[in-house]
């Protein structure tokens, strides 16, 4: 029978960065130099509702100025409230979209920010429902 | 949970599950009939409402159905289990968080004791899971859990998917609309049983003799009438229907706060939990690790590439759920879940989703050398596996929320 293979546990889900609790001042060490406590996690800073939140690619200009770009990984949490100026996915006519979402006046429109394009009054007759609100774009640089 | 407090029970089911997981991401498939077929892709494993509507039975081979689909232009699904056990857990998540005491009972479906809960409170925990999950559920309120289920039953043909048996008043005519072959925990001899003896109904068997019963059904027949009457007798975790899904779970002796002793146990686990599903022959897809701590409850899934009951595999999966569930806490209980099943003999048709052929006679003589020197004789020590053969899946979607590769793309 093979010996087992070794392996040691790492949790995979933490991107971790240790955080030093101590300020570092010149001239004496402080005692509490080497104590390290909370780290950094991202899950835990970006997702507040994990059982809620998705990820999602786009592709395309059409929020630009709002620091969306081509190829950017979106973190869209459902169990946000779609209100109006927030940057939201929705469903039109059974097809994905990400707009700003404006309620003006009982009147709903999804907002693109790039001057090139024009928003979309949402009528009664369309199908729309909103799908998550976007909380975060994520980028190389 | 004092028990005075104690009122019944509900139970959350989501509505075509491994559809709706399919549809949140394909809404344009809303209203178009859609099924899921099986691992080969040979038979029907989840069907849409529409597909219902169509006559075309669960379980069903495919190729039986082939005419009627195309001629409706019904989608097909080759089943998605890492998307489908990921969102079972976001479920599940969401249940919890509205009540500790839930008890997941499949991969869809949880009882939450109801104690100072609201109908009103059930209905928004309804739209809780549609609106932070996506998926529709339905619910049933009962006194036991053998009326919420029947609850729960009628709620799927409800316009608001959710029924109350709490109240005594028009429970019997509910129970007259249902046949007992369709009462929880009442098998398909036992309802033959019982229609020979003029029983059809669940309002009937409410008003049969217990004592005839209690000798044609035995105690769990009992148990069902008592029920049915209103009297809990199932309050603590059911194992679910062992067609469907296999548990293994213990109270440690002791609570352990150690990881190595803490993976000592869920090996242990794994192995009895898969020579019980060997001893079924059948195989499982998808499998759970529950972990009690003093701190609550956790349960997390994953899938697996092809349908196995080989132990070296399953405790690899377990593992690795481990190593993601694992926090420096107190554990008093473990336990192995294993859910979407399929019979030995269906998989070998596809010899490429078998294990290999090793593992199969490997797996044959552990058994024979437990059975004959006592389970236990031979035990596993975490062996590793080799890379498993990709099963058929040609209809396969994206893995949306646990591959980044294959998130949901828009074009914006």
């Amino acid at each position: 029978m093979k010996v087992s293979s070794i392996s040691s546990f790492s949790k995979t889900s933490q991107v971790s960065l240790p955080l030093h609790l101590a300020t570092i001042s010149a001239g004496f060490p402080s005692p509490a130099e080497n104590y390290v406590d909370r780290k950094i996690d991202l899950n835990e800073e970006l997702i507040k509702h994990p059982a809620a939140t998705f990820f999602v690619r786009v592709e395309g200009d059409s929020m630009m100025n709002a620091g969306i770009n081509s190829n950017d990984t979106l973190i869209v949490d459902r169990s946000l409230e779609a209100r109006s100026g927030k940057i939201v996915v929705a469903l039109v006519g059974g097809e994905f979209t990400v707009k700003r979402l404006k309620k003006e006046n009982e009147k709903i429109f999804l907002v693109p920010e790039n001057p090139k394009y024009s928003a979309l009054e949402i009528t009664q007759e369309m199908e729309f429902s909103v799908w998550g609100v976007v909380t975060y774009a994520i980028h190389s640089l | 949970m004092p028990s005075t407090l104690f009122k019944g029970f509900a139970l959350v089911d989501c509505n075509n599950f491994y559809v709706s997981c399919e549809r949140l991401f394909k809404p344009h498939l809303k209203k178009i009939p859609s099924l899921v077929l099986s691992n080969n892709d040979g038979c029907i494993i989840a069907r849409s409402k529409e597909v219902k509507a169509l006559g075309i039975p669960m379980g069903a081979p495919l190729f039986e159905y082939r005419s009627l689909i195309e001629k409706h232009n019904v989608h097909l699904f080759s089943p998605n289990f890492d998307l489908y056990s990921d969102m079972s857990d976001r479920v599940m998540s969401v249940l919890y968080d509205f009540s500790s005491e839930m008890q997941v009972y499949s991969i869809d479906e949880a009882f939450i004791p109801i104690t100072i809960e609201s109908e009103e409170d059930f209905i928004r925990l309804q739209k809780k899971v549609l609106k932070w999950t996506g998926i529709p559920v339905s619910i049933g309120l009962g006194p036991t859990k053998t009326l919420a289920k029947m609850a729960n039953y009628k709620a799927k043909t409800n316009p608001k998917s959710f029924i109350s048996l709490m109240n005594s008043k028009g429970r019997d005519a509910i129970l007259e609309t249902t046949q007992v072959g369709d009462i929880w925990g009442v098998g398909k001899k036992s309802a033959e049983k019982l229609k020979a003896h003029g029983i059809y109904n669940a309002l009937q068997l409410k008003k049969a003799p217990k004592e005839w019963v209690k000798s044609k059904l035995h105690l769990p027949g009992l148990r069902t009438l008592l029920e049915l009457e209103g009297t809990p007798c199932y309050c603590s975790q059911v194992k679910a229907d062992p067609q469907k899904s296999l548990t293994y779970s213990s109270t440690f002796g002791s609570p352990i706060t150690s990881f190595e002793r803490l993976r000592e146990s869920v090996v242990h686990y794994t192995s009895k939990a898969a020579s019980k599903l060997r001893s079924k022959s059948r195989l499982t897809q998808m499998m759970s690790l529950y972990l009690k701590s003093r701190n609550g409850s956790f349960q997390r899934s994953l899938s697996l590439d092809f349908p196995t009951n080989s132990t070296p595999t399953l405790i690899e999966g377990a593992l690795k759920l481990l190593s993601q569930m694992y926090q420096n806490q107190t554990y008093k209980k473990a336990g192995i879940n294993f859910w979407e099943l399929s019979g030995e003999k269906e998989v070998q048709l596809d010899f490429r989703s078998t294990d290999k052929p090793v593992h199969t006679q490997l797996m044959k003589t552990l058994d024979q050398i437990n059975s004959k020197y006592g389970s236990n004789t031979l035990f596993y020590a975490g062996e590793g596996t080799s890379k498993p053969w990709l099963s058929k899946r040609e209809l396969l979607s994206n893995q949306y929320t646990t591959k980044l590769s294959e998130i949901l793309k828009i074009n914006i």
